[in-house]
Parts: structure tokens; C-alpha cells; sequence
């Protein structure tokens, strides 16, 4: 059997993986417009803020080779034709497969397409990115940048930056950062300790209208309120745009069921695929690793053993890189809110039925892992849980194991 | 495969099992070097919840949650030990794992083993190295009590049986009278 | 840690919400921090004496049964206790020792800040010490006393110390030569019950529990009993009737009691500790007139000094300072604000004030030779330069209040009327000079019989829950309850001790109370005036000519925290009087010391311990125990209960 993956990103290096260690021994072919052994954007940020690179290739630099799998690498996919089971690169090669993996992941949104053009103005989405970021930063000795967009990239790109030593600027269009991650009050709490603890100056309810250019070369940026601020480097981060295009589909995401099966032989995984939320069921893109990593294992299993183990997607996040105090969220902020807060936490749980519905902990770690699994099991949890939300030390899980 | 357990009936809340764990991790191996050493960490913390204490750490969970979560390579399975193991130099301390434990059994500091300066993705190694070479874990060695054990899994939950329904059988369980007291007593504190 | 397992005082809630919002370092949260404490400690068997150790001893009864040197659990525990004894013995009889030396000093005309205020105490010390010549002067008979007094911490003969042998009541001295005397003759070995000098004691438990020296679980409790009864008929009896004589016997009087007594518009000096020698110049000062002139000058409208904790009892008892409260109340008077220095001597003085102080403009000043603290403003006092000394902190204070910040101003309005300042002196005075209505109300049941309870907090324990309901239970049964320390504070912020509460009783000890004028829970004073309830059983025992192992009275110390306290309820028992101990003290790893103090103990000196925490059970041991020794007694068990 042959076995295409289009996109080496981390859903394919996951799908691969699970493929080989289970013991399959088809040909896997490997297809990606970009360059790279399999990396993790996770780990990317932090070689900006100056760490070597081969910690951001997670699964080893000897990936292809330790798996056997051949590769094309740095020629784009045109076309996908499923019905002759043919990917088509360049307009031209064509590749034949048996079972395709589809994870050919996402790009930076641009208000303006112009502004690609310009010597300093960046996405924030890929390693290509990445390495011509810091490329730039040495050349051009940039001093000050400015973050559009507020979002997890946003502020992982932001903090990285400033983790370099960039005097940095996050304009955000809401009224707080994070919002997507946060509901109102959280997510004041979360921006005012970004602002407390790191020196990153945050413009909030703006947007960035217009760039400053001098030779081709980026000098500044003009907001939406008529403020310029002077920046050599302008990482843009507003939205994310799935690479479907190759599949003639033009929508968010390409919506799947469980089976995750676009088509017959074709299954799509990561930031392309809109599948089910596991509570919800609510179709979306769920573009985090752990939604990706099961996904693609699903697929490998389906493909091995004919065994379907998805369950659907979950919005859970955290971001923690470079700061001592995570912001950690997962579901959505409807129901009855549960609250504890003091000077170093803030968390807020929000319930449906004596469910968790969704929660938001800001300041460490201690329950989260207590709550997640109260949250994905859908157990009751009801009045009790304000005995759990101040506790400060991992006793969560044992109270709750000793009380019943 | 051998694995850590606690009976938590004999856990008399020392704390010797987390000195022993951050001498074990610290690289002068000496509880002097400790003292106000805010690099040295232990990954086993005793914990006391109503009046029951025990020593709560890492289970080594298989499958792991943790593992599953970490999109950076960093925390990986040991062949040795089937045991979790976290890597910090591929760790970017970016909580994923942390944020899935539900036994709260990862910590992310700064220690003599972060190779660039930040914190990382703590939590218990299993002491590998030591059992490589013969010794049990080093919380297990420094319980006086014999609440921490190192044995086989299956064994272990046999001798539990045995032991409970010996207890459960003859009427009485091995505690020491004045023991018993101390703990009925103890009961009646906040 | 909810609000309402930490305190049930009314002010300390209220300044929970300042505290938790402001996140304020405290001792509830250092408790909670300290989670779990360590079982070997709690239990008692570990062992750090000598440096082949530190040993423990494993609970369970599997090894390792014994320590390096060979020391099992019974004597490592006994070690581990009778040292606290020692310690706790130590803090009282050296307080004791302080008042001795300055009466010698007044007598030898080398001291002039201090001056004889009682000198009918005096004549009556004397006396009592059978020292008193017709036509002895004043000096005379101070240097006297002092010179007994200090005889009794320096002499090196067998004899008993010479306050003991004078206050104690004839048949319980008796008693103790007896059991010494018996059990030579059936176990050969010597032992002794009568303190032959009080700092002796303590130095033969710190000889005695040295490496390779005494493992007999019962010696050394016998010794820690010696030494018990050197603190509390001698160390202890010292300071209070020393300082009786300096600064007057304490009467009957009213004040208020709790954060509430903080004056926004004044200067506020918190006097805490445990001496009244430093704090009644203190007091003295604060009306001098230049100085409350000073502090106007300052926009304050004067100067306001109140105690806490047993210096706060001192200048309550003898001078009606109000008291801002007891022992887990210290932190939370400084997070008022409104507080410009807190004044310290010696005991249960929390270090952690330094730091905490540095959060306000409190100034935290030390004074003692014996305390320092981190953070503190030390301005060290010398008994020569008393004057001089008072004045100068309550100038650091006054200069200090220009720089309150009025933001942080939050005094309760929380403060309880209180009925107090009880001594014996004071009660023969309200009965007529004869103890015989007090013996007619016991014997007639009016009155079931008296319960001691003495104080401290302990943040394991809900601030003043166990004292309270205790006391309150307590009455329903109809029994007196005296007392001193921390307790006594709780009782009077709990408004025990407002006549108004002889109104919820509906039992004959109301009326008794009512027809005398007195509450019916009488406060005696700080921690080492629990020497004032050794002296009124003494009373007691002696007019009903009987050992005060049959008088119908029970003891307890809940709450209790120190190492004083287990001297107190050391030395109660060694008197013959069943102690109530909550929370439990570190002995329960071993099995032949638990019998020996709860019921060995019995059989020997009549008195002995029992721990629980639950208090309506509590209440059910100490009735029985009244109960058992009226019946004992031929005293009637009053129809009220027979009902």
C-alpha cells in the first residue's frame, strides 16, 4: 500500500509515526511545500529568543530516515484529484497514493496583501518564518517591533521578542488579549499580569491601519485612533487561513465526521479539519497539537486496524512560554460561573448541569490537570466545586478519590 | 514491572522522602547544598488530605496523558522502566503536560539540569540511574516506615489482599494500640 | 483555610477580609504551608539529643524499634517531654526571678524607679513566709522576701524550696514525701517530688536526659513533675506575689477587651508579651502629661496603651488597661494600621511581627535582653533606667504616628465589657475575709465545683472555639471556671466575663454570683498567675483540711501551645488535679508513657491527664470527675442533677 501525507507538519510526523511503530511497512511518501525535517511551532518561538534550533525538530533530525519515508519537499501541492487517487505538485509531477493524509496546515492572514512585500512585515505560522525573523532582526539590528493581533500567536510570538530583548508592542482589537481563550474578567486579569510581568506594551480596542514605509524597508505602523509607532519589525497575527485550496475547497476548514474522512481514501487531520468537539459536538478547526496527535492516530489506527478511536475535538489551551503564570482555558464560558481569586490566580469555572462547561485558571498550574479531567469526563461535580478552586498544592485529585 | 507504592496507613508525614529525592537531584548528592539552594527541587511532595498523609508523585501513567500532550519531544517513555521521563533540553516549559495531570505531578523551575537558563518541566525520573545499578529509589530508601515500597505491581497487590483480609479475618489490623489512639484523636483536629 | 476555621472572634473575621485580600503573610497560612507536620514529631519518637542521631523511632512496632544508642520510644518520648517541662518551667521561674532581684534591689536602696506599691501584700508575704518580725520596716522585710526568694532559685542543700514548703498545703507536701519514700522501697531507686531549688530542676532534666543517662520512662517524669512543682509553687508564686508587692494586688475591675479598644485618634501602643515590669512604666508614662501634650502636638488626641497576651493580663489586672486580645490576635492588631508600635518583653511574641510590621508604619520594638527578633527596633530596657526607657519608646511611637497611612486604617468595631482582676486576696475580700461562703456554696452544691483552665491559641485549633464553648458548657453544669492567660482573654472578648451574661444561666451558680457581684467566670491573671489558683486550692484544701486531690476541681488547657504549658499542666497534676490537654501533646509513640500520665499518674499524686478534643465529652470527664470527688467527700450530689 502506498501512503501520502501532504504537509510534514506535526499531524503527518504523528500519523507517520503511529503508522511505523504499529508495524506497517508501506510505502509512505511524504509531500510539504516547505523545506524541513518535521519541527514543532510550539518549540519555534524560543529560537528567536535564541535557543538552537534542532530542539524545535521534536521527533529527531533523523525522522525520515529512522521511518524510511521518502519525501518532497519545497514544491507546493496544486492540485489533488481524489477521484484518480492523484496528488499533482507543481503543476506538473503526480504522485499516486492508496490512503491519503491530508494536514497541509494553515497560513498567516493579511489585512493587506501588499504589506508582504515589505522588507520587516511578517507572519508568525511557519519555520520559514521563523528563521527569516531572526535573519532580519541580526541584519537589520531591529530594536522595536509591533505585534497586530493579540491572540495565542500573537502573544507567543510577542514574548519571544521580548524574551530577545525587542522593545515590543501588542495592538489588539479587543478589549483584552486572548480573547478568544478568555471570557471578560479573566482575560483583564491575564492582560494586566502580561503588562505587570513582562515589558511588553499592550494597545488594546486598535487595529494597525497602515505601515510606514521608507525604501522598501518598514519604519513604523498607524492606528485605527491616528497613533504611529515607529517599529522595524511588524509581526502580523490576526487569523490563520487553512491551506485547502488544492482540494477546490474554500472554506474554514474542511468539515469531517468522526471517521475524519473527507473522502474515501482521503482523510484530513490538524488545522484543516473541522471536526466535532467532543463535548459540544460543535464543528470547528481546533488547531492545537493534542487535537492533531489524535486525530492522526485515529487515521493510522483506521488505516491499520480499521479501528476508529476519535472522539471529537477539544478547545483547551495554555500558554505559558517565557512567563511564570500559565493562562490555561478549555470549552466555552456560558453557564453559571464558579470564581476564586486572589493577588496570583485567578480561576473561573463555568458549569451546565453540574458540568463543567468550560474554565479559565490564570497564575499556575496546581487543579488544571484535576479540572481537565473533570471537564472531559462530563462527571458531576455540582456545589463542590469551590472546595476545589482554592486549593494550592496537587491535592485536588485525592480529596475528590477520598470523598467518595 | 517494579513500581513505587505508598501505603499511605504507615506514611507518618516525615517529609524524608522529599530531602532524599532533592539530594538525590542535586548534583553535589549532600543536604548541606540544599539549604537555600532555590535550584534544588524534589519531586515528590508529601500531602496530607483529612488525616490521611502520603508522599504523592509522578505514577508513570500507561497510556499518559502528559505524554500525549507534549508537542515539543521533551517528555518521552523510558524502555528501561517503562517509566516518564522528561528531556529539558527539548522542554520549552510550555505547561501542555501540567495542564492534563490530574495527580498535579509536574512542576516546571529552574534546576542545575536547565541547559538555557529557564524553567523547565519537572517531575519524578524514577531514579533510573540508581535502580541501574542495583538500589531502590531514593524516597523508597529514606522511609523509615515502610510506607513507600519498590516492588512488582502484581505482588505488591497480593500481599495488600492478603494482608486486608487477614485484617478483616482475625479483627485487627497491625497498629499499635497507642497508635490507634493517636489517630482517632487526630480525627477530631481541623 | 475558611474564615470560620480560624477564629470565631467576631473582630478577627473582620479582619480575615483585610488579611485575605491584602494577602498578608499569617500564621494560618503558615500552617497551612507546614502540611502535613511530620507524624515522628507529632508522635514524639524522634530523637535529636546527640549527634549519632537524629533517630526515630518507627510507629508501627517494625524496625527500628531503637535509636543509635539504644533508646526506645518511651524514653526518647519521656526525654522529649520532661525537656519541654524544663523549658517551659524556665521561661516562668526566670520571669519569677526578674521582680526578686529588683525587690532586693528597692531594699538595698539601688534602684529608684521602682517602689514597693502593696505593702500589705508585703506584710502578708512575710508572713505567709513566716519571715514577718513587729517593727520590721518595709526595706527589711523586702530584703527578706528577696533574699528567700532567691535562696529558693540558688541554695544547694536536699531541703524543699522555702515558698513551696510555705504555700503548699500540709497534707499534699505530705503526700509527695510519701510516694518518694515508697517507691524507694519498692523499686530501690530514689526519686523525688519536692523542688529542692528551682533553677536545679531544670539543670538535674537537662543533666538527667543527656545521652546515656536516665531511660526510665518514670524517673524522668517524676523529675519533669519536680520540676513542674518548682515552676508553679516556686518560680511561678514568686513572680506573682513579687509583683503583687511592686505594683499592687490585683481587685475587682472593669475593661474592654478586643481590637475594639484601637483608638483611631490616638497614639496606640500595644504592650505584648509577658512582664509587667517594663509595661507598668509603660502605662505610668502614657499619662504623663508632657507627653500627651507631645502627642497632641502630633494631631493625635493622646496616648492609648493596650495590652496583649499576658503583659496585657499584667496591666489589665493591676492597672485596667484594656486588651487588644489574645495570642492569635498579635498579627492582626498590627494589620489594623492603626497601630504605631507594638512593645515587646518576652514570650509567645511571633517573629514574623518584623516583617509583617514593615507592611505599615507599626514600629516594632524589642526590649528585652533575652528576645530579639528580625525586624524589630530594638531599644533595650535596663530595670535602672525604667523612666528613661518608657519614655523613649512612647516617643518613637508618637513621632511614628505622622506617618500612619489612613488607607490602611481598619479597626473593628468589635469590644466586649469585661469583669475582672482576681486574686485571692481580691475573692477573700468580696466573701467577707473567709473563704467559708465559697466552701458552704461547693459543699451545698450551689456551686458543683471549680474547673481551672488556662490559655494559649493554637492556630490548629479554631481561635477561642474550644475555650469558649468549654467555659459555656462548663457553667451549664454549674461549675465555677477560673483562669488565666490566653483563655481568660478569649473569655472576656467572648463576653464571659460581662455580668450581663449571668443572665443566659439558669443555674444556682447564677445566684451565688449574682448576691457577690462577681461573674461567674473570674479571669486571675496572666499564665504565671496560675500560681493565684494553686494558692486559693491551697486555701481551699487547708480550711476543708484535705489533700487538693479530693477538692472537687478539674483543669484544662485547650488550645494550649507552649512548653509553658505543659509545665502548668504538669505541676497542676503533680498538685492533684485531672488536666484536660487539647490538642495532643507529642507522647502518643509511646505506649508506657501514655499510662503512666493518664493513669499512673492517678494512682501516685491524684492528679493526671487526659487529651480530647471533643468538647461536649470534654465537659461529660470533667463533670464525673467533680462528681466522683464530691461523692468522695460525702458532699451531695445536688437534685438538679439527680433530676
Amino acid at each position: 500500500m502506498k501512503i501520502v501525507t501532504v504537509g510534514c507538519g506535526m499531524a503527518a510526523a504523528e500519523f507517520v509515526e503511529t503508522l511505523r511503530t504499529n508495524g506497517s511497512n508501506d510505502d509512505i511518501v511524504m509531500i510539504s511545500n516547505e523545506p524541513f525535517i518535521p519541527y514543532s511551532p510550539c518549540s519555534m518561538p524560543f529560537y528567536i529568543s535564541g535557543e538552537p534550533i534542532d530542539t524545535v525538530f521534536w521527533k529527531g533530525i533523523n525522522f525520515y530516515k529512522r521511518y524510511n519515508i521518502k519525501t518532497i519537499l519545497g514544491r507546493p501541492v496544486t492540485n489533488i484529484a481524489v477521484e484518480n487517487k492523484c496528488v499533482e505538485i507543481n503543476g506538473s509531477d503526480r504522485i499516486f497514493y492508496d490512503k491519503l493524509f491530508f494536514a497541509s496546515g494553515s497560513r498567516s492572514y493579511f489585512p493587506d496583501d501588499n504589506w508582504l512585500n515589505i522588507a520587516g512585515v511578517f507572519g508568525f505560522k511557519n519555520l520559514q518564518d521563523i528563521l527569516v525573523i531572526d535573519n532580519y532582526i541580526k541584519s537589520e539590528k531591529v530594536k522595536r517591533a509591533v505585534v497586530f493581533g493579540g491572540g495565542f500567536i500573537g502573544i507567543d510570538a510577542a514574548l519571544s521578542l521580548w524574551k530577545r530583548g525587542l522593545n515590543v508592542t501588542v495592538v489588539h482589537r479587543n478589549n483584552r488579549v486572548l480573547s478568544q481563550m478568555t471570557d471578560q474578567e479573566g482575560g483583564i486579569y491575564a492582560t494586566e499580569k502580561l503588562r505587570e510581568k513582562t515589558g511588553i506594551n499592550i494597545i488594546l480596542k486598535s487595529v494597525v491601519k497602515n505601515i510606514i514605509v521608507d525604501s522598501g524597508k518598514l519604519k513604523g505602523v498607524t492606528l485605527d485612533n491616528g497613533d504611529s509607532l515607529a517599529a522595524e519589525l511588524l509581526i502580523v497575527t490576526i487569523g490563520v487561513i487553512p491551506n485547502t485550496e488544492m482540494l477546490g475547497v474554500n472554506t474554514k476548514g474542511i468539515e469531517v465526521d468522526f471517521d475524519l474522512k473527507y473522502h474515501n481514501d482521503v482523510y484530513v487531520a490538524g488545522d484543516v479539519a473541522s471536526t466535532k468537539h467532543m463535548i459540544t459536538q460543535k464543528s470547528g478547526v481546533y488547531a492545537t497539537y493534542p487535537n492533531a496527535r489524535s486525530q492522526a492516530r485515529s487515521i493510522a489506527y483506521d488505516i491499520l486496524f480499521n479501528k476508529n478511536l476519535f472522539r471529537g475535538s477539544l478547545n483547551t489551551n495554555v500558554l505559558k512560554k517565557h512567563i511564570e503564570f500559565p493562562i490555561i482555558s478549555a470549552g466555552y464560558f456560558e453557564g453559571d460561573p464558579y470564581t476564586y481569586c486572589d493577588e496570583e490566580i485567578f480561576r473561573r469555572i463555568y458549569l451546565k448541569d453540574d458540568q463543567i462547561y468550560g474554565y479559565l485558571l490564570v497564575g499556575d498550574t496546581s487543579i488544571s490537570g484535576f479540572i481537565y479531567n473533570l471537564y472531559i469526563s462530563q462527571k458531576k461535580v455540582g456545589n463542590n466545586i469551590m472546595k476545589f478552586l482554592s486549593l494550592k498544592r496537587g491535592k485536588a485529585y485525592y480529596i475528590q478519590a477520598l470523598s467518595v | 514491572m517494579k513500581r513505587i507504592f505508598i501505603d499511605y496507613e504507615k506514611c507518618v508525614a516525615c517529609k524524608a522522602c522529599e530531602i532524599a529525592c532533592a539530594i538525590e537531584h542535586h548534583p553535589d548528592k549532600s543536604v548541606l547544598s540544599l539549604v537555600g539552594d532555590k535550584k534544588a527541587h524534589s519531586n515528590v511532595k508529601v500531602i496530607a488530605v483529612e488525616n490521611i498523609n502520603f508522599a504523592s508523585s509522578c505514577r508513570h501513567c500507561d497510556p499518559a496523558y502528559c505524554v500525549d500532550a507534549c508537542p515539543s519531544g521533551a517528555l518521552k517513555r523510558d524502555r528501561f522502566m517503562n517509566a516518564v521521563i522528561v528531556d529539558p533540553y527539548m522542554c520549552k516549559a510550555c505547561a501542555m503536560c501540567a495542564m492534563v495531570c490530574p495527580f498535579d505531578a509536574i512542576t516546571f523551575k529552574k534546576t542545575y539540569n536547565s541547559p538555557f537558563g529557564r524553567d523547565h518541566a519537572v517531575k519524578c525520573d524514577f531514579c533510573i540511574e540508581r535502580i541501574k545499578i542495583g538500589l531502590n529509589p531514593a524516597c523508597v530508601d529514606a522511609c523509615k516506615t515502610k510506607a513507600l515500597v519498590f516492588t512488582d505491581s502484581e505482588s505488591f497487590v497480593k500481599s495488600k489482599e492478603k494482608a486486608d483480609l487477614k485484617s478483616f479475618l482475625v479483627g485487627h489490623s497491625k497498629e499499635p494500640a497507642n497508635v490507634k489512639l493517636f489517630k482517632e484523636l487526630k480525627k477530631e483536629m481541623l | 483555610m475558611d474564615e470560620k476555621k480560624r477564629s470565631i472572634d467576631k473582630a478577627a473575621i473582620e479582619m480575615f477580609n483585610i488579611l485575605d485580600k491584602r494577602g498578608y503573610d499569617n500564621i494560618w497560612d503558615r500552617l497551612e504551608a507546614q502540611k502535613p507536620q511530620c507524624g515522628y514529631g507529632e508522635l514524639g519518637v524522634c530523637c535529636r539529643i546527640c549527634s549519632m542521631g537524629p533517630c526515630r523511632i518507627n510507629p508501627y512496632g517494625e524496625e527500628p524499634t531503637l535509636g543509635v544508642c539504644g533508646a526506645d520510644a518511651d524514653t526518647i518520648v519521656a526525654r522529649n517531654l520532661v525537656r519541654m517541662i524544663a523549658a517551659g518551667a524556665s521561661a516562668h521561674s526566670d520571669h519569677g526571678r526578674k521582680p526578686a532581684i529588683i525587690l532586693k534591689e528597692i531594699s538595698e536602696n539601688k534602684i529608684k524607679d521602682y517602689h514597693i506599691k502593696d505593702t500589705d501584700k508585703l506584710i502578708g508575704v512575710a508572713k505567709k513566709l513566716n519571715l514577718y518580725k513587729e517593727g520590721d520596716s518595709y526595706l527589711e522585710l523586702a530584703a527578706k522576701i528577696s533574699d528567700c526568694a532567691l535562696k529558693c532559685y540558688g541554695k544547694q542543700d536536699e531541703e524543699p524550696i522555702s515558698f513551696l514548703k510555705a504555700y503548699m498545703p500540709k497534707n499534699r507536701f505530705k503526700k509527695l514525701e510519701n510516694i518518694a519514700e515508697s517507691i524507694e522501697k519498692d523499686s530501690g531507686m530514689s526519686v523525688g517530688f519536692l523542688p529542692r531549688n528551682i533553677d536545679r530542676e531544670s539543670v538535674d532534666i537537662l543533666h538527667r536526659t543527656h545521652m546515656g543517662t536516665d531511660h526510665n520512662p518514670l524517673t524522668l517524669i517524676v523529675q519533669g513533675l519536680r520540676c513542674a512543682l518548682a515552676d508553679g509553687w516556686g518560680g511561678s508564686l514568686i513572680a506573682t506575689e513579687l509583683q503583687d508587692i511592686l505594683f499592687g494586688t490585683p481587685h475587682k475591675r472593669e475593661i474592654n477587651a478586643n481590637l475594639g479598644v484601637l483608638d483611631e485618634e490616638f497614639v496606640n501602643i500595644i504592650v505584648h508579651g509577658h512582664e509587667p515590669i517594663l509595661s507598668e512604666k509603660m502605662v505610668e508614662k502614657s499619662m504623663d502629661k508632657a507627653l500627651i501634650d507631645y502627642a497632641k502636638s502630633k494631631g493625635a488626641k493622646g496616648i492609648n496603651v493596650v495590652g496583649m497576651c499576658c503583659t496585657g493580663n499584667e496591666v489589665l489586672m493591676r492597672q485596667g488597661i484594656p486588651v487588644a486580645g489574645n495570642e492569635l490576635h498579635q498579627e492582626l492588631a498590627i494589620m489594623t494600621g492603626a497601630v504605631e508600635a507594638v512593645t515587646v518583653d518576652v514570650q509567645c511574641i511571633y517573629p514574623s511581627l518584623g516583617k509583617l510590621s514593615e507592611c505599615f508604619h507599626t514600629k516594632f520594638i524589642s526590649t528585652s535582653e533575652q528576645a530579639h527578633f528580625p525586624g524589630s527596633l530594638h531599644i533595650q530596657f535596663k530595670e535602672n533606667r525604667a523612666n528613661e526607657v518608657a519614655e523613649k519608646i512612647i516617643k518613637v511611637a508618637i513621632d511614628n504616628y505622622l506617618f500612619r497611612n489612613k488607607h490602611k486604617v481598619y479597626i473593628p468595631d468589635v469590644k466586649s465589657k469585661a469583669t475582672v482582676g482576681f486574686s485571692v486576696e481580691g475573692i477573700l475580700e468580696i466573701l467577707g475575709g473567709t473563704l467559708d461562703p465559697l466552701i458552704n456554696a461547693i459543699k451545698s452544691g450551689q456551686i458543683l465545683g471549680v474547673a481551672a483552665i488556662v490559655g494559649c491559641n493554637n492556630p490548629k485549633i479554631t481561635q477561642d472555639y474550644f475555650h469558649i464553648n468549654l467555659t459555656k458548657k462548663l457553667l451549664e453544669k454549674n461549675i465555677l471556671v477560673v483562669g488565666t492567660g490566653c483563655w481568660a482573654i478569649a473569655a472576656a472578648k467572648g463576653s464571659l466575663m460581662d455580668m450581663d451574661y449571668l443572665n443566659n444561666l439558669n443555674v444556682p451558680l447564677k445566684e451565688v454570683c449574682k448576691s457577690l457581684n462577681i461573674p461567674p467566670v473570674l479571669h486571675f491573671g496572666s499564665c504565671v498567675d496560675c500560681s493565684r489558683l494553686l494558692v486559693l486550692l491551697s486555701a481551699l484544701a487547708e480550711t476543708l483540711n484535705v489533700d487538693i486531690d479530693k477538692l472537687p476541681v478539674v483543669g484544662s488547657a485547650p488550645e494550649w501551645s507552649t512548653e509553658k504549658a505543659v509545665a502548668i499542666g504538669s505541676y497542676f497534676v503533680a498538685s492533684g488535679v485531672p488536666v484536660h490537654l487539647w490538642p495532643m501533646p507529642p507522647i502518643f509513640g509511646a505506649p508506657k508513657v501514655i499510662e503512666i500520665l493518664t493513669k499512673g499518674a492517678k494512682e501516685l499524686v491524684g492528679g493526671y491527664f487526659f487529651v480530647d478534643g471533643d468538647i461536649d465529652k470534654t465537659v461529660e470527664t470533667m463533670e464525673g470527675i467533680i462528681l466522683e470527688r464530691r461523692n468522695a467527700l460525702g458532699l451531695n450530689v445536688p437534685e438538679y442533677i439527680r433530676g
